[in-house]
């Protein structure tokens, strides 16, 4: 035990944080329990040099001048990510907002639009709409359901809830690039390569394999629809229409 | 030849998928979806073999006529080339 550390619950499940920085605590400070922990984050000085090293190409992607404390961040989601497929959990890079407590995930890569996009549904329809995580959620996939839920690591504006949603439609966006905003389907391919780009892998080869079947459970139990929008003010309500069959 | 080291399988409900690991020698980043037949194929390659002895497990294994099978076979090693995934 160090005097930093504490304990965080994330999809339901609990680790025990041992950070070389105070400031990893207040980054958790909304998802700290009391609940006793099953694993153990220990991070060490060339964890945070990994993330240094490796930012520009790995999920995380960060310039070489970021702070310890900061890159300590990114290193203890690593950490958590990696034991999380056999939890049956998956961290999926995209953000996850709730539409009248029906969990919706949108899908791109950075810089499309995603964030963007969500904004105007929670401006759009107001109270209806909780912004879960808006960039790297947890998704759990149960016997009973699919469930998205809030972490504390939610991109740059740090937009998240500690709530969890049952996970209703992923949505791939585009840039439509006229004022439409349209929904259309994904055949599997499509939905495996989109799911894949977005999706944390793993170093090792039986957590890569867990993460492949799970998302082979997720996509029979979650639909993957393609969401062209455009970013004006009325691309909430016309992706709400095309959606509404799931939400 | 042989599957390159860093390449993970797994069955999923309609055939298999395989994608590189970060250690995987190759550029390919994506991701390799298999029917049966390939998956087949792939499956072989787990260890060192010929085109020949994997054209000669696929006759023991499948009804079909055996110039189909030849193509089926060289189709996925082709693919499996193209994306850097066999040694030798």
């Amino acid at each position: 035990m160090t005097d930093r550390d504490f304990n965080i619950e994330l999809a339901g499940e609990v680790f025990n944080i041992k950070p070389l920085y105070d400031c990893a605590f207040d980054f958790c400070r909304d998802y700290i329990t009391d609940k006793a922990a099953d694993e153990e984050i220990v991070i060490r000085q060339e964890d945070i040099e990994y993330e240094r090293e490796t930012g520009e190409e790995n999920a995380f992607d960060i310039p070489e001048d970021y702070p310890d404390y900061y890159l300590e961040l990114l290193a203890i989601y690593r950490k958590i990510a990696a034991f999380m497929p056999e939890r049956d959990v998956l961290l999926i890079h995209g953000s996850a907002l709730s539409a009248d407590g029906n969990g919706i995930l949108f899908l791109a890569d950075s810089g499309v639009g995603k964030s963007t996009h969500a904004a105007i549904w929670q401006k759009t329809f107001g109270d209806r709409i909780v912004m879960i995580n808006d960039d790297k959620p947890l998704i759990k996939i149960k016997n009973d359901g699919v469930f998205i839920y809030g972490t504390p690591w939610s991109g740059k504006y740090g937009i998240n809830t500690n709530v969890s949603a049952p996970l209703k439609v992923m949505c791939e966006i585009k840039r439509s690039g006229t004022d439409e905003t349209f929904v259309e389907d994904t055949d599997s391919a499509e939905s495996w390569r989109i799911l894949m780009q977005q999706t944390f892998k793993s170093e090792s080869e039986d957590r890569m394999a867990r993460t492949l079947e799970l998302l082979d459970k997720l996509q029979e139990k979650v639909t993957v629809k393609r969401l062209v929008c455009a970013l004006n003010d009325k691309a909430a309500e016309k992706a709400y229409e095309g959606l509404k069959e799931f939400i | 030849m042989k599957l390159k080291e860093g390449f993970c399988t797994q069955k999923i409900a309609k055939g298999q998928v395989m994608v590189p690991l970060g250690n995987a020698d190759t550029d390919f980043r994506g991701i390799v979806r298999s029917n049966s037949t390939a998956a087949f194929v792939v499956n072989c390659l787990k260890e060192e073999t010929t085109r020949d002895e994997i054209l000669e497990k696929l006759k023991n294994t499948y009804d079909a006529p055996e110039d189909v099978m030849a193509k089926d076979l060289d189709e996925v090693l082709e693919k499996l080339k193209s994306i850097n995934a066999i040694s030798g």
